[in-house]
């Protein structure tokens, strides 16, 4: 019964979150449009204007790779703070202190759905067009927000007992998202150094939609087995810490 | 009767936090021991000075911490509810959307909050302004939102923290009194407040604690009258 009770929070915190961001800036949620599209520009002019790439499908595959790394960035950033941000409200009345990251997990996946949505168009529209392995895309789908809690929900634990990580969250994902291959494919990598970036589960999530969205090819499944093992581990860690400071963390939230 | 909630000697532990140039860590015992019972179906008071580890006390009963040392056993399935005004609420959102997630936040479930609607905007006298954001709203509007809210929220176990009264004058009258309604009708309820004529008022059983530990514990009246007897000293304060 408590746990519907919670959702429910969930789903309205979400709902309220939306609504504000939405009402509170001028432009409400054309920035969510405009995010990744600024991002591909960034890449855009490095890739093509700075390094003189080939500019055939240049848009398309960095649309791929900014706007599924921006439901990663999203969330990370959004929910890092999640709990300590909540701290005035958690000293007064009890929710299990899961419950704020999922909210701010649960508002940057709606958006990336719409955005989603608008790259698929994009992508039929630029002569990519949906073939048998779409069919692998709700996976995928799922194992980057898998990828998702393990990375943001531990975070969002620490960051009460450790305020200085707040500041430690962007100089971690801005390197990442060098070494993700948002703006350079893996073939463009020397061979030897290919095992290392595949450690990183979201190197690999962005490949898988770029073999499904670009290629019209299955991913690579041992790869994305990986990623589903690499975030169970680490989320079923995650879930032991929320156990353990549930009743504690509040104590050490001085604000 | 039978205790809703036991404290044994309980002890509450706040810690300084590490930094490199603060030294070393320094521990701040807010409870060193408490040791009462919570019956069902009593309104217990709670009085103490400012600092005395009251409102520790009210977070420990309400399952929001847990307790450093000494046993606290709370009823499985107990629900208790601190009394909060606005808790959780959103400015975006209407009174509306926020008496049901207000409500929601302090434990009633979102069905009941629904049914609760019409009470609330009557009781908050909100009006028209219920169906607006909550930031068009005064901080009394606010308030008179919040303590509506609150009040359809039905717990297994009430804590009061020092909120007989919120709002202008009228409206301080007919919060108190609802308070005062509440508290009599039998549920099982905790009460902090400075005023001992509250406290003889509507309690049935006080426990006065001083740093963090109980000095004395019994009917109202017997408590209150020695704390108010020892409250025309002054204090002194330690850590």
């Amino acid at each position: 019964m408590n746990w519907l009770r919670y959702w429910n929070i969930i789903l309205y915190r979400t709902y309220a979150e939306l609504k504000s961001e939405a009402q509170l800036n001028y432009m409400g949620y054309a920035w969510w449009l405009l995010e990744p599209l600024f991002n591909t520009l960034i890449f855009y002019t490095l890739l093509v204007v700075v390094m003189q790439q080939s500019t055939v499908g240049a848009t398309t595959f960095l649309l791929v790779g900014t706007v599924t790394w921006q439901w990663f960035n999203g969330v990370t950033v959004g929910s890092a703070n999640s709990i300590f941000d909540a701290g005035s409200m958690l000293k007064f009345i009890y929710l299990p202190k899961i419950v704020m990251p999922l909210i701010a997990i649960l508002a940057h996946t709606w958006k990336f759905l719409f955005l989603f949505i608008l790259l698929l168009i994009w992508c039929w529209c630029s002569g990519k067009p949906p073939s048998l392995a779409y069919l692998a895309l709700p996976l995928i789908m799922v194992l980057q927000l898998a990828t998702i809690l393990s990375v943001s929900l531990p975070i969002a634990a620490a960051i009460p007992y450790f305020p200085d990580a707040r500041l430690g969250v962007d100089a971690l994902l801005r390197p990442l998202m060098l070494i993700s291959g948002i703006f350079f494919s893996v073939s463009q990598i020397p061979v030897a150094y290919h095992v290392y970036f595949y450690l990183n589960p979201m190197a690999v999530l962005i490949e898988s939609y770029r073999n499904v969205l670009l290629e019209g090819v299955w991913p690579n499944w041992y790869r994305l087995a990986y990623v589903g093992l690499f975030s169970t581990v680490l989320i079923l860690i995650a879930l032991r810490i929320y156990k353990k400071i549930d009743l504690t963390v509040v104590k050490s939230i001085h604000r | 009767m039978k205790p809703l909630v036991t404290l044994d000697q309980v002890g509450l532990c706040y810690r300084k936090p590490y930094g490199f140039f603060k030294g070393s860590r320094s521990d701040f015992w807010a409870l060193k021991s408490i040791t009462f019972d919570l019956l069902s179906g009593e309104t217990l008071g709670i009085l103490g000075r400012n600092g005395a580890g009251k409102s520790t006390l009210l977070r420990l009963l309400c399952g929001i911490i847990s307790p450093d040392r000494g046993n606290l056993v709370i009823q499985p399935k107990l629900q208790t509810t601190l009394l909060s005004i606005g808790v959780g609420s959103h400015s975006t959102l209407s009174g509306r959307e926020n008496a049901i997630l207000n409500g929601m936040i302090l434990g009633a479930t979102k069905e009941h909050m629904v049914k609760s609607l019409d009470r609330i905007k009557e009781f908050s006298e909100l009006g028209d302004f219920f169906e607006q954001p909550i930031y068009t709203y005064s901080s009394g509007m606010h308030a008179r939102l919040g303590f509506a809210t609150a009040l359809e929220v039905d717990p297994d176990v009430l804590l009061i923290d020092e909120m007989l009264s919120v709002g202008d004058k009228s409206f301080q009258l007919k919060s108190a009194e609802a308070i005062r309604k509440r508290l009599k009708s039998g549920k099982t309820a905790v009460l902090v407040s400075h005023d001992i004529k509250t406290i003889t008022d509507l309690c049935d059983r006080v426990v006065w604690i001083e740093h963090g530990e109980v000095v004395k514990i019994g009917a109202s009246e017997a408590v209150a009258y020695d704390y108010e007897d020892v409250m025309k000293k002054p204090a002194v304060t330690s850590l």
